[in-house]
């Protein structure tokens, strides 16, 4: 019911646009025609106009207004310009440091990255170094001991053919050293008074062995 | 108190001890000479006459003395002088080393032992070796004898090792290795 209604509502407002709309569009033709020919009309008096304010205005732009006004019109044209001026003064600005934040930023991360893929680099490196200089050092710490130990057997081996042979010629040599150092002490003192009986006793012993010796 | 050695064969000289080298048998035969020269400038001088014996060197009076020999026959000079020849030439000769100079009361004990025992003829010769210390070294023609005291320490070489370890109180040198030393000669220690 109330369906119906709105829809006998709203059919009548629809008819009544309608109407309007006609009346409008009717009315509007009815005025065109003096429009165009007054225009006709007021195109060469404007066309005229136009060329004589365009020839005023390449002389003296500013004659049409007063001074005052000028002055008006330039202060607001100033302001306007100052105005727009700082707008984008600030404008640049705000973009300059944003750009200034984002290369920051850019510089920042590219260098940061570069910096620790160098350092990474770099610690590689001296890790290479690092590595190759205890490799090196443990070789010549392994050769020297080497040597150390060869040095030592070959010292020892020495040592112990030098003490044999030092031994060796001790114990030859050891009646001689004896002889030597007897003839120093007491050789002067030894009479040979006193040693014939022993002389005397040696000789007995081998009295045989001489007596043909000196009987061949 | 003589020392001569008797000898065995009737025809060989006793020699007297102070006759020690062929250098005294060399000397007595030259002094045999001229006194051999004496009795005939003698002879000649007072033929018939009883010969004067000059005086002797104390080699040739104890030879003279030792042997029964009566140096005015000639006969007897002129066969003491060859038998004197005959030993300078061939008689053994030993040679002894001593350490020091050699007194000659001992050259001749030693001269009188060596006659005594081993030839009635020898001679000896004496030589100084300080190195030997003391005893001595007889070289006989064929062999050397070595009496030596510098001999008896090399033949006792092991009881001067052995008496070095003990003083030392340790084995010096049985620790070594492939050393040549006989087992009888190491010295353990206490």
């Amino acid at each position: 019911m109330d369906t119906t209604l709105v829809m006998i509502v709203a059919g009548g407002l629809v008819g009544v646009g309608l109407l309007v709309l006609l009346i409008t569009l009717l009315s509007h033709r009815k005025h065109k025609k003096p429009a165009k020919k007054a225009a006709a009309e007021n195109g060469e008096g404007t066309k005229k106009l136009e060329e004589a304010y365009d020839a005023a205005t390449q002389n003296d732009p500013y004659h049409i207004f007063g001074k005052e006004f000028q002055e008006e019109l330039r202060n607001k044209a100033r302001l306007d310009f100052q105005r727009v001026i700082n707008e984008n003064a600030m404008f640049l600005q705000q973009d300059l440091r944003m750009t200034t934040a984002e290369i920051n930023e850019y510089l920042k991360k590219n260098m940061v990255q570069k910096l620790e893929e160098e350092f990474m680099e770099y610690e590689k490196s001296i890790r290479d170094v690092q590595e190759a200089a205890v490799q090196s050092l443990n070789n010549t710490v392994a050769a020297a001991e080497q040597q150390q130990q060869a040095l030592n057997a070959r010292i020892e081996q020495e040592m112990q053919g030098r003490k044999e042979q030092l031994l060796v010629a001790f114990e030859q040599n050891m009646a001689e050293v004896v002889s030597s150092y007897v003839t120093k002490a007491v050789g002067e003192q030894l009479d040979l008074r006193e040693q014939l009986p022993m002389i005397l006793r040696e000789m007995e012993s081998r009295q045989e062995d001489m007596r043909k010796d000196l009987w061949l | 108190m003589s020392h001569a050695v008797k000898l065995e064969n009737e025809n060989a000289l006793s020699l007297p001890p102070s006759l020690i080298s062929n250098t005294d048998v060399a000397r007595l035969i030259r002094e045999l000479e001229a006194v051999d020269n004496e009795f005939e400038q003698q002879a000649a001088r007072n033929p018939g006459a009883a010969p004067i014996v000059p005086s002797l060197s104390r080699s040739l009076a104890a030879i003279c003395q030792d042997n029964n020999l009566l140096l005015a026959d000639s006969e007897v000079r002129a066969s003491l002088r060859q038998k004197l020849v005959s030993i300078k030439d061939s008689a053994p000769v030993v040679h002894i080393t001593f350490a020091s100079e050699a007194e000659p009361e001992v050259v001749g004990q030693l001269v009188s032992w060596i006659r005594a025992r081993l030839h009635p003829s020898a001679l000896v010769t004496t030589g100084q070796q300080p190195n030997i210390v003391g005893g001595c070294i007889v070289r006989t023609p064929d062999h050397i004898y070595d009496f030596s005291l510098r001999e008896r320490f090399r033949a006792s070489q092991g009881a001067f090792i052995e008496a070095l370890g003990v003083a030392l109180g340790k084995t010096p040198y049985i620790q070594v290795e492939g050393a040549t030393v006989p087992d009888s000669e190491v010295i353990h220690g206490n």
